[in-house]
Protein backbone atom coordinates (compact mmCIF):
# COMPACT_ATOMS: atom_id res chain seq x y z
CA UNK A 1 0.00 0.00 0.00
CA UNK A 2 2.89 2.33 0.80
CA UNK A 3 4.34 1.58 -2.64
CA UNK A 4 1.01 2.33 -4.33
CA UNK A 5 0.66 5.61 -2.46
CA UNK A 6 4.15 6.62 -3.48
CA UNK A 7 3.69 5.97 -7.19
CA UNK A 8 0.01 6.90 -7.57
CA UNK A 9 -1.15 10.42 -8.29
CA UNK A 10 -2.42 12.82 -5.62
CA UNK A 11 -6.01 12.78 -4.38
CA UNK A 12 -8.53 15.13 -5.92
CA UNK A 13 -9.38 17.61 -3.14
CA UNK A 14 -12.46 19.29 -4.49
CA UNK A 15 -13.10 21.38 -1.36
CA UNK A 16 -9.54 22.73 -1.53
CA UNK A 17 -10.19 24.14 -5.00
CA UNK A 18 -13.70 25.34 -4.27
CA UNK A 19 -12.49 27.44 -1.33
CA UNK A 20 -9.76 28.97 -3.53
CA UNK A 21 -12.36 29.81 -6.18
CA UNK A 22 -14.66 31.41 -3.64
CA UNK A 23 -11.75 33.42 -2.28
CA UNK A 24 -10.84 34.75 -5.74
CA UNK A 25 -14.45 35.70 -6.47
CA UNK A 26 -15.08 37.40 -3.13
CA UNK A 27 -11.81 39.38 -2.99
CA UNK A 28 -12.37 40.56 -6.57
CA UNK A 29 -15.94 41.57 -5.86
CA UNK A 30 -14.92 43.36 -2.68
CA UNK A 31 -12.18 45.56 -4.13
CA UNK A 32 -12.98 45.29 -7.86
CA UNK A 33 -14.71 48.63 -8.22
CA UNK A 34 -11.65 50.51 -6.96
CA UNK A 35 -9.08 48.07 -8.39
CA UNK A 36 -10.56 46.95 -11.75
CA UNK A 37 -7.39 45.04 -12.60
CA UNK A 38 -8.55 42.46 -10.05
CA UNK A 39 -11.21 41.34 -12.52
CA UNK A 40 -8.48 40.46 -15.03
CA UNK A 41 -6.55 38.58 -12.37
CA UNK A 42 -9.73 36.78 -11.34
CA UNK A 43 -10.40 35.70 -14.94
CA UNK A 44 -6.79 34.55 -15.26
CA UNK A 45 -6.94 32.74 -11.91
CA UNK A 46 -10.19 30.92 -12.71
CA UNK A 47 -8.93 30.04 -16.21
CA UNK A 48 -5.66 28.66 -14.87
CA UNK A 49 -7.57 26.71 -12.22
CA UNK A 50 -10.00 25.33 -14.81
CA UNK A 51 -7.32 24.24 -17.28
CA UNK A 52 -4.90 22.85 -14.69
CA UNK A 53 -7.64 20.95 -12.84
CA UNK A 54 -9.01 19.55 -16.07
CA UNK A 55 -5.59 18.28 -17.10
CA UNK A 56 -4.73 16.97 -13.66
CA UNK A 57 -8.11 15.33 -13.34
CA UNK A 58 -7.59 13.32 -16.53
CA UNK A 59 -3.88 12.58 -16.26
CA UNK A 60 -2.73 12.77 -12.65
CA UNK A 61 -5.37 12.54 -9.93
CA UNK A 62 -6.58 9.26 -8.54
CA UNK A 63 -10.16 8.38 -9.40
CA UNK A 64 -12.29 10.40 -6.95
CA UNK A 65 -15.45 9.09 -5.28
CA UNK A 66 -18.72 9.80 -7.09
CA UNK A 67 -19.76 13.16 -5.67
CA UNK A 68 -23.30 14.33 -6.18
CA UNK A 69 -24.29 17.90 -7.03
CA UNK A 70 -24.88 19.00 -3.43
CA UNK A 71 -21.37 20.45 -2.89
CA UNK A 72 -21.54 22.40 -6.16
CA UNK A 73 -24.97 23.72 -5.16
CA UNK A 74 -23.63 24.65 -1.73
CA UNK A 75 -20.78 26.65 -3.29
CA UNK A 76 -23.14 28.39 -5.74
CA UNK A 77 -25.36 29.23 -2.75
CA UNK A 78 -22.42 30.81 -0.96
CA UNK A 79 -21.59 32.96 -3.96
CA UNK A 80 -24.88 34.82 -3.65
CA UNK A 81 -23.38 37.18 -1.06
CA UNK A 82 -20.54 38.29 -3.36
CA UNK A 83 -22.60 40.86 -5.35
CA UNK A 84 -23.90 42.27 -2.06
CA UNK A 85 -20.32 42.83 -0.84
CA UNK A 86 -19.50 44.41 -4.20
CA UNK A 87 -22.37 46.89 -3.89
CA UNK A 88 -21.60 47.83 -0.27
CA UNK A 89 -17.86 48.33 -0.81
CA UNK A 90 -18.48 49.90 -4.23
CA UNK A 91 -20.74 52.45 -2.59
CA UNK A 92 -18.01 53.24 -0.06
CA UNK A 93 -15.32 53.63 -2.73
CA UNK A 94 -17.44 55.79 -5.02
CA UNK A 95 -18.52 58.07 -2.18
CA UNK A 96 -14.89 58.67 -1.12
CA UNK A 97 -13.90 62.33 -1.12
CA UNK A 98 -10.39 61.62 -2.30
CA UNK A 99 -10.89 58.91 -4.90
CA UNK A 100 -13.19 60.82 -7.25
CA UNK A 101 -13.43 64.39 -5.94
CA UNK A 102 -9.79 64.86 -4.94
CA UNK A 103 -10.71 66.53 -1.63
CA UNK A 104 -7.83 66.21 0.81
CA UNK A 105 -7.88 67.28 4.44
CA UNK A 106 -4.58 68.76 5.66
CA UNK A 107 -2.74 67.35 8.67
CA UNK A 108 -0.70 69.23 11.27
CA UNK A 109 1.98 66.60 11.89
CA UNK A 110 3.33 63.79 9.76
CA UNK A 111 2.23 61.29 12.39
CA UNK A 112 -1.38 62.49 12.37
CA UNK A 113 -4.03 60.27 10.83
CA UNK A 114 -5.59 62.31 8.04
CA UNK A 115 -9.30 62.99 8.34
CA UNK A 116 -11.41 62.23 5.32
CA UNK A 117 -14.84 63.71 5.99
CA UNK A 118 -16.20 60.37 4.78
CA UNK A 119 -18.31 58.51 7.32
CA UNK A 120 -20.89 55.79 7.02
CA UNK A 121 -23.28 58.14 8.80
CA UNK A 122 -23.50 60.07 5.49
CA UNK A 123 -25.69 57.27 4.23
CA UNK A 124 -28.70 58.69 6.04
CA UNK A 125 -28.12 62.21 4.69
CA UNK A 126 -28.57 63.63 1.21
CA UNK A 127 -24.76 63.85 0.80
CA UNK A 128 -24.52 60.08 0.79
CA UNK A 129 -26.96 59.77 -2.10
CA UNK A 130 -25.18 61.78 -4.76
CA UNK A 131 -23.93 60.45 -8.09
CA UNK A 132 -22.27 58.11 -8.90
CA UNK A 133 -22.74 56.19 -5.69
CA UNK A 134 -26.52 56.22 -5.26
CA UNK A 135 -27.33 53.24 -7.55
CA UNK A 136 -24.93 51.13 -5.54
CA UNK A 137 -26.52 52.31 -2.26
CA UNK A 138 -29.95 51.36 -3.59
CA UNK A 139 -28.76 47.96 -4.79
CA UNK A 140 -27.02 47.38 -1.44
CA UNK A 141 -30.30 47.92 0.39
CA UNK A 142 -32.20 45.58 -1.95
CA UNK A 143 -29.53 42.89 -1.74
CA UNK A 144 -29.21 43.06 2.05
CA UNK A 145 -32.98 42.80 2.44
CA UNK A 146 -33.08 39.94 -0.04
CA UNK A 147 -30.19 38.09 1.62
CA UNK A 148 -31.46 38.32 5.19
CA UNK A 149 -35.24 38.60 4.81
CA UNK A 150 -35.77 37.08 1.35
CA UNK A 151 -37.07 33.79 2.73
CA UNK A 152 -39.50 35.51 5.06
CA UNK A 153 -40.79 37.87 2.34
CA UNK A 154 -41.28 34.94 -0.05
CA UNK A 155 -43.29 33.05 2.57
CA UNK A 156 -45.57 36.07 3.04
CA UNK A 157 -46.00 36.40 -0.75
CA UNK A 158 -46.87 32.73 -1.05
CA UNK A 159 -49.49 33.17 1.68
CA UNK A 160 -51.04 35.94 -0.40
CA UNK A 161 -50.50 34.34 -3.84
CA UNK A 162 -50.31 30.53 -3.50
CA UNK A 163 -49.59 30.08 -7.21
CA UNK A 164 -46.09 31.57 -6.64
CA UNK A 165 -44.99 28.44 -4.83
CA UNK A 166 -42.68 26.25 -6.87
CA UNK A 167 -43.18 22.79 -5.50
CA UNK A 168 -42.19 19.37 -6.73
CA UNK A 169 -44.01 18.36 -9.90
CA UNK A 170 -46.23 15.35 -9.27
CA UNK A 171 -46.75 13.08 -12.25
CA UNK A 172 -50.38 12.25 -12.95
CA UNK A 173 -50.02 9.15 -15.07
CA UNK A 174 -53.59 7.98 -14.74
CA UNK A 175 -54.84 9.99 -17.71
CA UNK A 176 -55.98 9.19 -21.24
CA UNK A 177 -54.17 10.01 -24.51
CA UNK A 178 -53.35 13.63 -25.32
CA UNK A 179 -56.22 14.27 -27.74
CA UNK A 180 -58.77 12.72 -25.38
CA UNK A 181 -57.80 14.86 -22.39
CA UNK A 182 -58.07 18.16 -24.26
CA UNK A 183 -61.06 20.19 -23.24
CA UNK A 184 -63.74 20.74 -25.86
CA UNK A 185 -62.54 24.22 -26.83
CA UNK A 186 -58.94 23.11 -27.41
CA UNK A 187 -60.02 20.01 -29.32
CA UNK A 188 -62.30 21.99 -31.65
CA UNK A 189 -59.55 24.57 -32.21
CA UNK A 190 -56.98 21.84 -33.05
CA UNK A 191 -59.40 20.05 -35.39
CA UNK A 192 -60.31 23.30 -37.17
CA UNK A 193 -56.67 24.35 -37.56
CA UNK A 194 -55.66 21.01 -39.07
CA UNK A 195 -58.70 20.80 -41.39
CA UNK A 196 -58.33 24.40 -42.49
CA UNK A 197 -54.63 23.97 -43.27
CA UNK A 198 -55.31 20.80 -45.26
CA UNK A 199 -57.81 22.85 -47.33
CA UNK A 200 -54.89 24.82 -48.82
CA UNK A 201 -53.98 21.70 -50.80
CA UNK A 202 -56.86 22.57 -53.20
CA UNK A 203 -55.56 26.08 -53.73
CA UNK A 204 -54.13 27.06 -57.13
CA UNK A 205 -50.42 27.31 -56.37
CA UNK A 206 -49.44 28.09 -59.96
CA UNK A 207 -50.56 31.68 -59.62
CA UNK A 208 -47.85 32.02 -56.95
CA UNK A 209 -45.25 30.59 -59.33
CA UNK A 210 -45.25 27.17 -57.66
CA UNK A 211 -46.08 23.76 -59.03
CA UNK A 212 -49.40 22.27 -58.04
CA UNK A 213 -49.06 19.68 -55.22
CA UNK A 214 -45.43 20.70 -54.68
CA UNK A 215 -46.23 21.51 -51.06
CA UNK A 216 -47.62 19.24 -48.40
CA UNK A 217 -50.30 21.00 -46.39
CA UNK A 218 -50.42 18.76 -43.35
CA UNK A 219 -49.97 19.86 -39.78
CA UNK A 220 -50.26 16.24 -38.63
CA UNK A 221 -49.58 12.93 -40.31
CA UNK A 222 -52.61 10.92 -41.45
CA UNK A 223 -52.68 8.61 -38.43
CA UNK A 224 -52.39 11.47 -35.91
CA UNK A 225 -54.94 13.52 -37.79
CA UNK A 226 -57.40 10.64 -37.66
CA UNK A 227 -56.76 10.22 -33.91
CA UNK A 228 -57.50 13.89 -33.41
CA UNK A 229 -60.71 13.78 -35.43
CA UNK A 230 -61.92 10.62 -33.63
CA UNK A 231 -61.00 11.86 -30.15
CA UNK A 232 -63.69 12.49 -27.54
CA UNK A 233 -63.63 13.72 -24.00
CA UNK A 234 -63.38 11.06 -21.28
CA UNK A 235 -64.16 13.40 -18.41
CA UNK A 236 -60.61 14.21 -17.23
CA UNK A 237 -58.86 17.05 -18.98
CA UNK A 238 -55.41 18.59 -18.76
CA UNK B 1 55.68 72.11 14.44
CA UNK B 2 58.71 71.86 12.33
CA UNK B 3 57.80 68.43 11.00
CA UNK B 4 55.80 69.74 8.10
CA UNK B 5 52.34 68.87 9.46
CA UNK B 6 51.48 72.34 10.48
CA UNK B 7 47.99 73.43 9.37
CA UNK B 8 46.52 69.91 8.99
CA UNK B 9 43.83 68.54 11.26
CA UNK B 10 43.84 64.88 12.17
CA UNK B 11 40.46 63.54 13.28
CA UNK B 12 40.81 61.08 16.12
CA UNK B 13 38.24 58.29 16.77
CA UNK B 14 36.76 58.69 13.31
CA UNK B 15 33.28 57.16 13.06
CA UNK B 16 31.45 56.29 9.82
CA UNK B 17 28.24 58.31 10.04
CA UNK B 18 25.40 57.37 7.68
CA UNK B 19 24.25 60.16 5.49
CA UNK B 20 20.54 60.98 5.29
CA UNK B 21 20.47 59.43 1.83
CA UNK B 22 21.95 56.18 3.15
CA UNK B 23 19.31 55.96 5.86
CA UNK B 24 16.57 56.75 3.37
CA UNK B 25 17.89 54.17 0.91
CA UNK B 26 18.13 51.52 3.59
CA UNK B 27 14.60 52.16 4.86
CA UNK B 28 13.26 52.37 1.33
CA UNK B 29 14.84 49.02 0.41
CA UNK B 30 13.43 47.40 3.54
CA UNK B 31 9.97 48.78 2.83
CA UNK B 32 10.16 47.62 -0.80
CA UNK B 33 11.27 44.14 0.26
CA UNK B 34 8.54 43.84 2.88
CA UNK B 35 5.87 45.12 0.54
CA UNK B 36 6.92 42.82 -2.29
CA UNK B 37 7.19 39.77 -0.07
CA UNK B 38 3.82 40.39 1.60
CA UNK B 39 1.93 38.89 -1.34
CA UNK B 40 3.99 35.70 -1.22
CA UNK B 41 3.63 35.54 2.59
CA UNK B 42 -0.17 35.83 2.36
CA UNK B 43 -0.39 33.08 -0.29
CA UNK B 44 1.92 30.88 1.80
CA UNK B 45 -0.06 31.47 5.00
CA UNK B 46 -3.28 30.79 3.07
CA UNK B 47 -1.97 27.38 2.01
CA UNK B 48 -1.03 26.55 5.61
CA UNK B 49 -4.45 27.74 6.85
CA UNK B 50 -6.23 25.62 4.25
CA UNK B 51 -4.30 22.51 5.24
CA UNK B 52 -4.86 23.07 8.97
CA UNK B 53 -8.57 23.75 8.48
CA UNK B 54 -9.01 20.58 6.44
CA UNK B 55 -7.19 18.54 9.12
CA UNK B 56 -9.20 20.08 11.96
CA UNK B 57 -12.62 19.67 10.35
CA UNK B 58 -11.77 16.11 9.27
CA UNK B 59 -10.76 15.43 12.88
CA UNK B 60 -14.08 16.81 14.18
CA UNK B 61 -15.96 14.52 11.76
CA UNK B 62 -19.46 14.85 10.35
CA UNK B 63 -22.31 12.44 9.68
CA UNK B 64 -21.74 12.24 5.94
CA UNK B 65 -18.94 12.92 3.46
CA UNK B 66 -21.03 15.59 1.71
CA UNK B 67 -21.60 17.57 4.91
CA UNK B 68 -17.92 17.24 5.77
CA UNK B 69 -16.84 18.62 2.37
CA UNK B 70 -19.37 21.45 2.59
CA UNK B 71 -18.11 22.44 6.06
CA UNK B 72 -14.47 22.29 4.96
CA UNK B 73 -15.23 24.43 1.90
CA UNK B 74 -17.12 27.04 3.94
CA UNK B 75 -14.68 27.41 6.83
CA UNK B 76 -11.58 27.26 4.67
CA UNK B 77 -13.03 29.94 2.42
CA UNK B 78 -13.94 32.16 5.38
CA UNK B 79 -10.41 31.90 6.78
CA UNK B 80 -8.82 32.60 3.38
CA UNK B 81 -11.10 35.53 2.73
CA UNK B 82 -10.44 37.02 6.15
CA UNK B 83 -6.69 36.59 5.75
CA UNK B 84 -6.58 38.00 2.21
CA UNK B 85 -9.14 40.78 2.22
CA UNK B 86 -9.93 41.84 5.78
CA UNK B 87 -6.81 41.36 7.87
CA UNK B 88 -4.67 43.98 6.11
CA UNK B 89 -7.58 46.39 6.12
CA UNK B 90 -8.41 45.97 9.80
CA UNK B 91 -4.87 46.08 11.23
CA UNK B 92 -4.25 49.40 9.49
CA UNK B 93 -7.65 50.91 10.25
CA UNK B 94 -8.25 54.02 12.31
CA UNK B 95 -12.00 54.45 12.43
CA UNK B 96 -12.01 57.15 15.10
CA UNK B 97 -13.65 59.53 12.61
CA UNK B 98 -16.62 57.19 12.17
CA UNK B 99 -19.76 57.37 14.36
CA UNK B 100 -18.87 54.00 15.95
CA UNK B 101 -15.22 52.90 15.74
CA UNK B 102 -15.69 49.25 16.82
CA UNK B 103 -12.33 49.49 18.61
CA UNK B 104 -10.31 50.06 15.43
CA UNK B 105 -8.44 53.19 16.41
CA UNK B 106 -4.81 52.09 16.44
CA UNK B 107 -4.12 52.02 12.70
CA UNK B 108 -2.84 54.64 10.32
CA UNK B 109 -5.56 54.79 7.68
CA UNK B 110 -8.90 56.41 8.36
CA UNK B 111 -10.20 55.57 4.89
CA UNK B 112 -9.16 54.00 1.59
CA UNK B 113 -6.93 56.94 0.74
CA UNK B 114 -3.99 57.32 -1.64
CA UNK B 115 -1.51 55.84 0.82
CA UNK B 116 -3.76 52.87 1.51
CA UNK B 117 -3.97 52.04 -2.19
CA UNK B 118 -0.23 52.51 -2.59
CA UNK B 119 0.63 50.15 0.23
CA UNK B 120 -2.19 47.71 0.93
CA UNK B 121 -3.75 47.95 -2.52
CA UNK B 122 -0.44 47.00 -4.11
CA UNK B 123 -0.07 44.05 -1.75
CA UNK B 124 -3.58 42.95 -2.61
CA UNK B 125 -2.90 43.05 -6.34
CA UNK B 126 0.37 41.23 -5.80
CA UNK B 127 -1.43 38.55 -3.75
CA UNK B 128 -4.12 38.10 -6.37
CA UNK B 129 -1.61 37.88 -9.20
CA UNK B 130 0.29 35.15 -7.32
CA UNK B 131 -3.04 33.49 -6.52
CA UNK B 132 -3.83 33.41 -10.23
CA UNK B 133 -0.79 31.33 -11.11
CA UNK B 134 -0.61 29.48 -7.80
CA UNK B 135 -2.28 26.27 -9.10
CA UNK B 136 0.70 25.84 -11.46
CA UNK B 137 3.24 26.57 -8.69
CA UNK B 138 1.38 24.22 -6.34
CA UNK B 139 1.35 21.47 -8.96
CA UNK B 140 5.10 21.85 -9.53
CA UNK B 141 5.76 21.88 -5.79
CA UNK B 142 3.81 18.70 -5.07
CA UNK B 143 5.27 16.98 -8.14
CA UNK B 144 8.77 17.79 -6.88
CA UNK B 145 7.92 16.35 -3.44
CA UNK B 146 6.54 13.16 -4.97
CA UNK B 147 9.51 12.78 -7.29
CA UNK B 148 11.85 13.31 -4.36
CA UNK B 149 10.27 10.49 -2.34
CA UNK B 150 10.28 8.21 -5.41
CA UNK B 151 13.94 9.02 -5.90
CA UNK B 152 14.64 8.00 -2.30
CA UNK B 153 12.57 4.84 -2.79
CA UNK B 154 14.70 3.89 -5.83
CA UNK B 155 17.85 4.11 -3.81
CA UNK B 156 18.75 7.67 -4.90
CA UNK B 157 18.67 6.71 -8.59
CA UNK B 158 16.56 7.83 -11.52
CA UNK B 159 14.90 5.41 -13.92
CA UNK B 160 14.27 1.73 -13.35
CA UNK B 161 16.38 -0.24 -10.92
CA UNK B 162 18.49 -2.40 -13.24
CA UNK B 163 20.25 -4.34 -10.52
CA UNK B 164 20.04 -8.07 -11.10
CA UNK B 165 18.33 -10.01 -8.36
CA UNK B 166 20.81 -11.90 -6.21
CA UNK B 167 20.87 -15.59 -7.04
CA UNK B 168 20.98 -17.90 -4.09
Amino acid sequence: MQYVNLYAGPEFLMHFKYSAMLNIVYVTMMYGIALPILFLYAILGLLVLFISEKLLFFYTYRLPPSYDASLAKHVIGQMRFAPMIMMVFGYWFLSSNQLLENKIFMIQRASDTPLTGHTYGDFVYADGWGAPQWPLALMSIFMIIQAFFGGMIMKCLIQCFPSLEVGNEELDEDIDTYWNVLDDGDRKWSQSECTNFRGYANMNLEKFGMKQKSKDFKLLEEEEFQALMDSKSTGRTL
Amino acid sequence: MGDGTAGTVTVKNQTNYDTICDSYKSLSNKAFLMNESLGYVIVGVNTVIRTIMIMMITWIGYSSETVLLAKITTFTFLMLFFNTAFLLMLVNADMSEQPVAFGFTMGTYSDFNGNWWKQTGNSLISTMSINAIFPIIEWGMFLAIRLFFRWIDRGFKWGENKEQPTKT
